[in-house]
């Protein structure tokens, strides 16, 4: 009876070892999941921020919104 | 117990040690052999593209950064509709529809790229479409938020001969060692043929990427100098033109522009022969301002002093066959060296020139850095070679004085006339001044070469170049308030043995403030039609670049008002 008792907590420990490194690799995968989200969301965003602040793209800007003259580009990028 | 039992059991057990000990020798004494010939039989490998270093301006913007994007292929086993379907579908998402319908039919092929650099919103497009059977692979590629700015002076990302990136001119070309990183391995599963299945992949080694360039230019100041060549280029009507703008201090270069250009992003649609960066690649005669060197050379060497008066310059000189005239017909009798200088004399710069003689004339051109290289970190550069001393004929001698008859390209001029404006020590060009990557940042310190003139020689040629900017043909077009040294030129082209009477290159070189030079800049127009001379075209764009530099870096006009 007490072998019987002893293999069943054996089983159970092992059963407890596999699935705690399974939760383990799962929890591994979803950080490596995440990292890669940030690290594409930094890059699209980095690309979003130097379109806006484009020294093309600020002085088209400027001129839609009639801030500018026509070739005066020292004073709009000083600004 | 029963002996028949016994046997049963006894065969058993030797059985099952049989199968331990062979298992023994496959997973323990054969397990590195094994799997090693199992991993080549149902594996293959892919390198993994390292993220490429990005570059950036000095105010730390970016100039080139990297974008996802997607290589778009076909499993044609997997695939549910015909080749012609697909491309009616999917084609004009994506604006390619010249596909090879007869391999996407081949049900034999289990991977078939169809477009790349797709971005995620036509990788979408065609997601939304759920077709069995197609499939993505992240890559990258690179993105100007600048357009076409710096085009010639980036390069750009092309094929290299294993299909990977590869950088080409420029910096792209120069740096791609550092920029390119290391590869990773990406494992796929292989069917019995050998094809990958690329559903079944493991990333074994992940890429490094590569290193960050921070370079010297000056982001505003290469947005204005394009746009001001840009618009000088249409007013004057010429037909090419560059901008170059160094620190003489240190050789940083702060602006480099040329036109026509490229798009660096769409290289492929572009004349090759557009990649080339006439800053570095091009030679040209540079005449009159080359005179300045000249005297300078003269000046230091001790041939010529200052107030020396030319006794040979009332009227053209005779030189072999050929008779050398001044650019408008006027002589000017008893000009001193800074006169020369002023009214561009090629008359008085032939009495320099023989004053100073062939061997030290060559020896000063050899150390200005005439005949090499100057090593700029830019792929492509050229150096025209210099004539050999014993070939030099009197002739040479005196169109040389006055900037005809050789080669230079605009790098090695401007970099010589920092030297001036340096106090007489030349220092090498320098586009990038730091490298960076997850280690640790490389600074690269600016090189000095060797001293060429003394500081005095240097100031004296400098006043001069103050007074021709004062008194010289270019005044009417000078900034107010503001003190420049600088000098004109307007070079004929040669062309099959003689120069082209109707084309000229226009140029004005010059350096501001004189005493403590913050920038020294060449303005170079090739064949512009509104007027032939560098007094009209090259000069006024000069100084309209300049009074933008001033603004911009809050120079101060000069105490002493001419």
């Amino acid at each position: 009876m007490r072998k019987i008792f002893l293999i069943l907590i054996l089983c159970l420990a092992t059963q407890l070892v596999f699935v705690s490194s399974a939760a383990y690799g799962d929890s591994l995968t979803e950080l490596q999941e995440k990292i890669n989200y940030l690290e594409n969301q930094n890059q699209s965003l980095e690309v979003e921020i130097a379109s806006l602040t484009s020294c093309g793209g600020i002085v088209q800007r400027a001129a839609e919104l009639g801030l500018t003259g026509k070739t005066d580009f020292s004073v709009a990028l000083k600004r | 117990m029963d002996r028949r039992i016994k046997c049963f059991i006894l065969i058993f057990l030797l059985g099952f040690g049989a199968i331990l000990g062979k298992l023994f020798n496959w997973q323990i004494l054969n397990h590195r052999a094994l799997s090693a010939l199992a991993g080549y039989q149902y594996k293959t490998s892919i390198e993994v593209p390292s993220p490429r270093g990005r570059i950036y301006s000095s105010d730390n913007f970016p100039l080139v950064l990297n974008q996802k994007s997607f290589l778009f292929f076909v499993d044609p086993q997997e695939l549910n509709i015909s080749a012609e379907q697909l491309r009616e579908e999917i084609g004009p998402a994506i604006g390619r529809e010249d596909w090879d319908l007869e391999a996407i039919s081949n049900k034999k092929i289990r991977f078939l790229p169809l477009s790349k650099n797709l971005s995620e919103e036509e990788k979408g497009k065609i997601e939304d479409l759920k077709i069995k059977g197609l499939g993505f692979l992240e890559t990258e590629k690179r993105f100007y938020p600048e357009a076409s700015m710096s085009a010639h002076l980036l390069g750009f990302v092309g094929e290299g001969e294993n299909g990977g990136a590869k950088g080409y001119f420029g910096l792209e070309g120069y740096y791609d060692q550092e920029i390119a990183g290391q590869p990773g391995l990406r494992y796929f599963e292989k069917d019995a043929l050998g094809r990958p299945i690329p559903l079944a992949e493991e990333l074994i080694e992940k890429p490094i990427p590569g290193r960050d360039l921070f370079l010297n230019i000056d982001r505003k100041l290469q947005f204005l100098v394009e746009n001001h060549l840009k618009s000088g280029l249409e007013k004057y009507s010429a037909s090419s033109g560059l901008v170059l703008i160094m620190n003489p201090q240190n050789g940083a270069v702060l602006a480099m522009a040329s036109f026509p250009n490229y798009n660096p992003a769409l290289y492929y649609e572009y004349n090759s022969e557009l990649y080339r960066d006439p800053v570095i690649s091009s030679s040209f005669e540079p005449g009159s301002i080359f005179k300045v060197l000249v005297m300078a050379a003269a000046l230091d060497s001790g041939a010529v002093k200052k107030d020396d008066v030319c006794l040979t310059c009332s009227g053209p000189r005779k030189i072999s066959d050929y008779l050398i005239k001044t650019w408008n017909e006027k002589y000017f009798p008893n000009s001193t060296m800074t006169d020369i200088i002023i009214h561009s004399d090629n008359v008085g710069m032939v009495y320099v020139g023989e004053k100073l003689g062939v061997k030290k004339f060559y020896d000063y051109l050899d150390k200005f850095g005439f005949g090499k290289k100057t090593d700029i970190d830019l792929q492509g550069e050229i150096s025209p070679a210099l004539r050999s001393l014993d070939d030099w004929r009197e002739i040479d001698l005196a169109t040389a004085s006055f900037g005809q008859g050789i080669a230079i390209t605009p790098i090695q001029f401007l970099t010589a006339i920092c030297v001036i404006a340096n106090q007489g020590e030349l220092y090498q060009p320098l586009v990038v001044r730091k490298l960076l990557d997850n280690l640790g940042s490389i600074e690269i310190k600016p090189i000095k070469k060797r001293r060429v003139i003394s500081p005095s020689t240097a100031q004296q040629v400098t006043q001069m170049m103050v007074q021709a900017v004062e008194k010289g043909e270019a005044k009417w077009a000078r900034p107010k308030n503001y003190q420049i040294a600088g000098k004109t030129g307007t070079a004929q082209i040669p062309i099959a043995g003689h120069y082209d009477p109707e084309k000229t290159i226009a140029s004005f070189v010059g350096f501001a403030p004189p005493d403590k030079p913050a920038f020294a800049m060449l303005v170079s127009l090739k064949e512009p039609k509104s007027s032939p001379w560098g007094s009209e075209t090259a000069a006024p764009l000069w100084f309209d670049i300049a009074k933008d530099i001033f603004r911009l870096w809050h120079i101060q006009p000069s105490s002493e008002q001419p």
